[in-house]
């Protein structure tokens, strides 16, 4: 009989189904048989991990990692599995020896421990192992970036790698690097197979620029050129790279790489033709450029740069002023098929757009899809339409968006409606009710209180169940409006009556003036309230009694629905519950749908369908409060 | 439109589009080899006649899907387990099938229905604790209590 450890014979199936799950569900997975255990254990240590965010509190943890990899080193075997190896900030941000806490625990609770175990030497012991095959290591300094220089060990930990991704068949080994700079690049990394790199500017807001190098200390405004400079002949030694980001690590708001915004002379970047010039060719050289994503102020807003023939995505995440956009426009880009415009931040006060900027027309033709992060506000507000018309393949997804917009504005006129639906039917419900409750006989009953209430949620489920005729509620609620008018005008006939002949009493008091109003006043209040009570407790008159108990426990078991309904304010609790089920979505894609093939018919029944299913969440949630009642 | 018999391995012969069955990459090869439309039925040892019509009713469902993209980049993990409405429907069978249908689908080598039945797996493998995964998939625990421990000690780091 087929089972899934009978599948663990077929182990490219069971890999295929491993490869869906994520490493917990791995681990799980790993924990219930034999049978499953080799090949779960083969797909965890596939890659090796080091890659949280690390407190001091995961210290110990970190330290007991490094202990487990030791002991694996000796007898290497789980290492043979493992293709992908990813070291991030637990490895070069962390320095686990400044925890004396932790070193102190790590004796006490392994006393035949007789040194320390730091995570960089080990690693390196590992690299340096022979039992290792990898293909892919990751490495992340993104914290380590403001730092000035790594520890000793984490500088030999790199040079490890270094060597290792050397000596590994070319075409074969992949480094992707994270926050690397530039200076650091060449003396720690294996040039040749880096295929990724998202790398910071150098010397974030520190004074001496670069750290610790006395070679190109200038003037502040050199700096940027310097820079431009270095990074031109890096990108002529990484003929392989495929991926590359060039972004401040910390703030895009108040920096420029190194220099506070402030400090920056007037016309900062557009002072190094001859760099820029270098940078482009350097630009254009990259053959295997798939992805090309600027993120910082680095950059003039008219610097833009023409991206390689091989560059599939664009990513923009720098201000755009009209130049950059004029040059955009004149600028085929044959091979871009997606743009995708970042963060801007509006106040770098560089050259921001003009408002009434208008991009009129573009060259770009081989587009699919343009993603605007920042809100359309930051682009020029022609720029998806020109694009629409000369990109075939975008025309699907100009519409869509379009429509989506459209779609929105009719979902929020339906949810509104719901909600007045609500209102409405809540209301007709009191009204009815009163009615109902005076028909019962003996109804203050607790028994007879249960059954109405049944009956009551009943009614209310009956009226949900219809189609939204939002007129059939307008006369509800008419109805409801005159009958509980009528109530209320008994209920002040008779206080009108207690009153007058309280009045009487009082009149006569008030005229010959009192010492105390106020005490005057309370007495006479509490007076007719004792009346009115007295008047209330008479059980032969039952007609008064039913009718204030009945508008009691109506107003009792509304508030009950309205406490669902209306004081969560109908619609936030639609959107909570649409953003659980998330079918508003589904059914926005369905309209969007439907308007593109401009189906009135099809909107409509979307919208219904939409709200029937809003409707029946209505009628559960009060169904559940209704049982407790 | 021609016509292909295949012959289920408890010998009930099926007849099939021939554009239907060639969704199985094993039979279209085998067709390419022999060169033209074969009179005979095709055998098929390793799948009986129940599992053989859910795979060609989802074959005919399927019949004219483009064909899947070049193989991605292999080594990224491909967590999605999205799969369509039509085909959670078609999946909804008990597990003895549900395994037999992924057999057959890596047998006859149909990469996409191979997938969708991984990912409905995984689907009901997700989120769950090692005892809830044994419960789900009726599998009988032979670890001892101290191998148990040792194995959650050795790759709890590896946790994320």
């Amino acid at each position: 009989m087929a089972s899934l450890v009978l599948l663990s014979k077929v182990p490219e199936i069971l890999f295929q189904i491993i490869n869906h799950l994520s490493r917990k569900d791995v681990l799980s997975l790993l924990q219930t048989c034999r049978a499953l255990y080799p090949a779960c254990y083969r797909n965890i240590w596939s890659s090796v991990v080091f890659n949280t965010n690390t407190n001091d509190d995961d210290s110990y943890k970190l330290i007991q990692q490094a202990r487990i990899i030791k002991k694996y080193i000796q007898n290497a075997t789980a290492f043979r599995f493992t293709r992908t190896l990813v070291l991030g900030p637990p490895v070069f941000t962390l320095d686990l020896t400044d925890y004396i806490y932790d070193y102190v625990l790590s004796f006490e609770l392994d006393p035949g421990s007789k040194n320390y175990v730091d995570l960089p030497e080990v690693l390196q012991e590992l690299v340096e192992s022979n039992g290792l095959d990898l293909r892919r290591i990751v490495i992340d300094l993104t914290d380590a970036g403001s730092s000035p220089c790594l520890k000793i060990a984490q500088e030999d930990l790199l040079c490890s790698l270094k060597t290792y991704a050397q000596s590994s068949p070319p075409g074969e080994f992949r480094t992707e690097v994270y926050g690397g700079t530039i200076r650091r690049l060449p003396k720690f990394f294996h040039l040749e197979s880096i295929t990724r790199l998202e790398m910071g500017v150098e010397g974030h807001g520190r004074e001496k620029w670069p750290p610790g190098d006395t070679k190109y200390i200038g003037e502040l405004k050199d700096r940027i050129g310097i820079e431009m400079s270095r990074l031109a002949s890096l990108l002529s030694e990484l003929p392989n790279l495929e991926v590359f980001s060039w972004r401040d690590p910390n703030d895009m708001i108040l920096t420029v790489g190194c220099f506070p915004i402030t400090m920056l002379p007037e016309e900062p970047f557009s002072s190094f033709p001859e760099e820029r010039k270098k940078l482009q060719i350097a630009f254009l050289g990259m053959r295997k450029l798939v992805e090309l994503k600027f993120y910082n102020l680095f950059f003039d807003p008219s610097f833009f740069v023409i991206p390689p023939e091989s560059t599939r995505k664009l990513v923009i995440g720098i201000e755009m002023s009209d130049d950059w956009w004029r040059q955009f426009a004149k600028c085929q880009m044959p091979s871009i098929r997606e743009l995708e415009i970042d963060i801007v931040h509006p106040q770098s006060h560089l050259h921001p757009l003009s408002s009434d900027f208008t991009i009129e027309d573009v060259s770009v033709t081989g587009l699919e899809k343009v993603s605007v992060i920042c809100g359309d506000e930051f682009i020029p507000s022609d720029l998806r339409e020109c694009v629409a018309q000369r990109n075939e393949a975008y025309l699907p997804q100009y519409i869509r968006e379009k429509a989506r917009e459209r779609a929105g504005e009719i979902m929020k006129e339906n949810a509104e409606k719901l909600a007045e639906h609500a209102f409405y039917v809540s209301r007709a419900l009191e009204a009815e009710c009163v009615t109902k409750i005076l028909a019962i006989p003996d109804h203050e009953d607790d028994r007879r209180k249960q059954e109405f209430a049944q009956e009551y949620a009943s009614v209310f489920m009956n009226s949900f169940t219809g189609t939204i005729d939002l007129r059939s509620f307008t006369s509800a609620r008419e109805n409801a409006r005159s009958l509980r008018a009528k109530t209320n005008e008994y209920f002040e006939e008779i206080i009108r009556r207690i009153t007058q002949e309280m009045e009487d009493t009082y009149t006569i008091k008030f005229a010959h003036g009192v010492e105390n109003n106020d005490k005057c006043e309370q007495e006479f209040r509490s007076q007719c309230q004792e009346k009115l009570n007295r008047w209330i407790e008479m059980e032969n008159d039952a007609s008064k009694y039913d009718l204030f108990n009945a508008r009691n426990l109506t107003r009792e078991l509304a508030s009950i629905s309205e406490r669902e309904l209306m004081s969560m304010q109908g619609l936030d609790m639609i959107e909570l519950l649409e953003r659980r089920n998330n079918i508003n979505d589904t059914a926005i894609e369905g309209i969007a749908t439907a308007i593109v093939t401009n189906s009135e018919e099809d909107i409509e029944r979307i919208t219904n369908e939409w709200a029937q299913e809003r409707v029946q969440i209505l009628e559960y949630l009060f169904c559940e409060n209704t049982v407790f009642l | 439109m021609s016509q292909i018999i295949l012959l289920s391995s408890d010998n009930v012969e099926m007849k099939v589009d021939k554009e239907v069955a060639e969704r199985s990459i094993l039979i279209k090869n085998m067709l390419e080899d022999v060169g033209e439309t074969p009179d005979q039925a095709i055998p098929i040892p390793n799948v009986n006649e129940g599992v053989l019509r859910k795979v060609i009713e989802w074959c005919e469902h399927h019949r004219n899907d483009p064909p899947p993209p070049a193989d991605e980049d292999s080594d990224s993990r491909k967590k999605s387990t999205d799969i369509e409405e039509w085909d959670q429907k078609f999946m909804q069978v008990d597990q003895e099938m549900l395994f037999e249908i992924i057999l057959a689908a890596n047998y006859l080598d149909i990469k996409p229905l191979l997938d969708v039945g991984c990912k409905t797996v995984a689907n009901m493998i997700k989120g769950k604790s090692p005892e809830e995964i044994r419960k789900t998939f009726n599998i009988q625990n032979d670890f001892t209590p101290e191998e148990e421990d040792q194995i959650r000690r050795e790759n709890e780091w590896a946790e994320e």
